[in-house]
């Protein structure tokens, strides 16, 4: 009996040891691989990679790889071709020719520091000047304590671009009712927009990876989208925006001193924990639908107890009292307020951040 | 006996070649491009993983506030050293992924962020400048080991710069106030008045 059980038991491991010597080969073949090869690493992502490889091409291996050291650094290589991502069909933005042929959608009025501009993903990126005019494609892109200003339709509209910001100039036409449609794509950092209403109607949004924020005519708005901390919309003196979060679609409108996060939640300023200031998010983020169904649901909720509803009673459970019933079958049938012109993530017409490959 | 000795001890030695293998992230060979400080940061923004030397050059800017022009992994590394931003152990090429701790410990050290009562009896350590630096605004928390994205680190520098921004302008507002006239205060009275 001895025998046989250590012998299954030696089998057993035996057929352990083979699965695990299986798969520790596997990445271990793969390092030797790639530093055999000096260019390729393989578990690296594909656009970590991509830049040293362009680097080896251009003779910038490393110490390591067996190759010489380069004499040249970096700064003098001429601009790389786009990252990884780029697809220039999907792309808003055309080729350096097609783009000299257009009409200029905006004009630099004002900038400090290192800002660049470039007319397409294939064209080469150039210094900024005052009075640069920039074409409905151009990528702008500003560097550390940098910053510049960009005027659209005779200044109509301006934008200010801060410090570590690249954007797209998406669209920029006139429509035949005489709106002026703009779209911007913020791939990484903050802008302030102007965007007036009373000299002509205009049709303006600007598109993160998250959110969209659209606009009709209104006072200063910030837009910052980090990679970390997300987007963040914030609308500063007057008028009104919508924003939507482009991956569930969910819209809310931002009244001024109001900021929004993607998470479509509004940020409760001045709130402190040991006043009792009734303050709430009237629909917590909620439809006025799902807002109506959970205040009639029995809710198990026993949270602070002591706020009140715009109809008077509790908000925190139980059924709704005739005046916060009375408060929302009002705001039903009225009809919803336009959140900016358009909703640009269900527009067609304008592609999403995802769809221009940037 | 001897045999599931063997066994055993070849089984630990297979466990072993697995954690290090699958542990192990090849190194990002090169340095990323950087015409200047815009070049750089755009390039970063990316990459899936920042290396250490893309963490030793972004931080060497903070270090030269005017300046544009982006300096090589090592020089940066050795500026880095000299001003104590870095200990001198940490990897001198650069290649590795840039963890949060690492650049936790670099930001902290380069804004001379003392910190809270742990920082300053034990001294800067990665886990506790993740911390400071969650809770100064500057990074998101997490795990000192996990890696950061180029997206992050060109965020984190940003930050970094308001505040160092923020904090020179403080320390020439008092100075400036106290040469500036100061405003005539109302009457007492007046404000009681008004009140009642």
């Amino acid at each position: 009996m001895i025998n046989v059980g250590s012998m299954k038991l030696l089998k057993i491991s035996a057929w352990l040891l083979a699965a695990i010597l299986l798969i520790a080969a596997g990445p271990v073949m793969a390092q030797q691989a790639a530093s055999d090869d000096g260019a390729e690493a393989v578990e690296v992502p594909a656009e970590a990679v991509e830049v040293p490889a362009e680097a080896v091409d251009q003779g910038q291996a490393s110490p390591a790889a067996g190759q010489p050291t380069p004499a040249a650094p970096a700064a003098e290589e001429p601009d790389q071709a786009p990252p990884a991502g780029a697809d220039d069909a999907a792309a808003p933005a055309g080729g350096a020719a097609d783009e000299a042929e257009k009409d200029p959608a905006c004009r630099v009025v004002r900038l400090n520091g290192t800002v660049q501009w470039r007319a397409g993903d294939k064209a080469p990126w150039q210094a900024a000047a005052e009075g640069t005019e920039l074409a409905t494609g151009s990528d702008i892109r500003t560097g550390r304590r940098a910053g510049c200003t960009l005027a659209f339709d005779q200044g109509s509209s301006m934008v200010e671009l801060e410090a570590l910001t690249i954007i797209r100039i998406g669209e920029f036409q006139r429509q035949p009712d005489g709106k002026v449609r703009t779209r911007l794509y913020l791939k990484l950092g903050s802008t302030k927009s102007i965007v007036e209403k009373t000299r002509m109607e205009s049709d303006f949004a600007i598109i993160t990876p998250q959110a969209t924020m659209a606009v009709q005519g209104t006072d200063v708005i910030q837009t910052t989208h980090r990679p970390d901390f997300g987007t963040r919309i914030a609308l500063s003196n007057s008028g009104r925006i919508g924003v939507t979060n482009n991956q569930t679609g969910r819209s809310r409108g931002l009244r001024p001193g109001d900021a929004i996060t993607n998470q479509m939640l509004l940020a409760i300023e001045n709130a402190q924990f040991n006043t009792a200031v009734p303050v709430f998010d009237l629909n917590g983020g909620l439809t006025q639908n799902e807002q109506y169904s959970i205040l009639r649901g029995p809710q198990g909720f026993s949270g602070v107890g002591t706020q009140t509803g715009p109809g008077g009673g509790s908000l925190t459970g139980g059924s709704p009292t005739f005046g916060q019933q009375e408060f929302l079958l009002q705001q039903q049938q009225q009809p919803e307020e336009p959140s900016g012109t358009d909703d640009p993530a269900g527009d067609p017409e304008s592609p999403g951040f995802e769809e221009t490959g940037w | 006996m001897n045999r599931l000795l063997i066994l055993t001890a070849t089984m630990v030695i297979g466990f072993c070649s697995v954690g290090l293998g699958g542990c192990q992230v090849p190194p990002m060979r090169g340095e990323t491009p950087a015409a200047n400080d815009a070049d750089f940061f755009m390039n970063l923004a990316y990459k899936d993983v920042a290396s250490l030397g893309d963490g030793y050059r972004a931080v060497a800017l903070l270090q030269k506030p005017g300046s544009t022009e982006v300096m090589p992994t090592a020089q940066a590394r050795d500026l880095l050293v000299e001003r104590n931003a870095v200990p001198r152990s940490w990897d001198a090429g650069g290649e590795k992924p840039l963890t949060k701790g690492e650049l936790a410990y670099m930001i902290c050290q380069s804004l001379e962020i003392k910190g809270g009562v742990t920082m300053r009896v034990f001294g800067p350590s990665q886990r506790y400048c993740l911390f400071e630096a969650a809770y100064q605004e500057l990074m998101l928390g997490g795990a000192t080991d996990q890696y950061v994205t180029g997206g992050e680190l060109v965020s984190t520098i940003d930050r970094a710069d308001r505040y160092l921004q923020n904090r020179q302008q403080g320390e020439e507002l008092p100075a400036a106030s106290l040469d500036a006239e100061q405003p005539p205060v109302a009457p007492v009275e007046e404000a009681v008045e008004g009140d009642d």
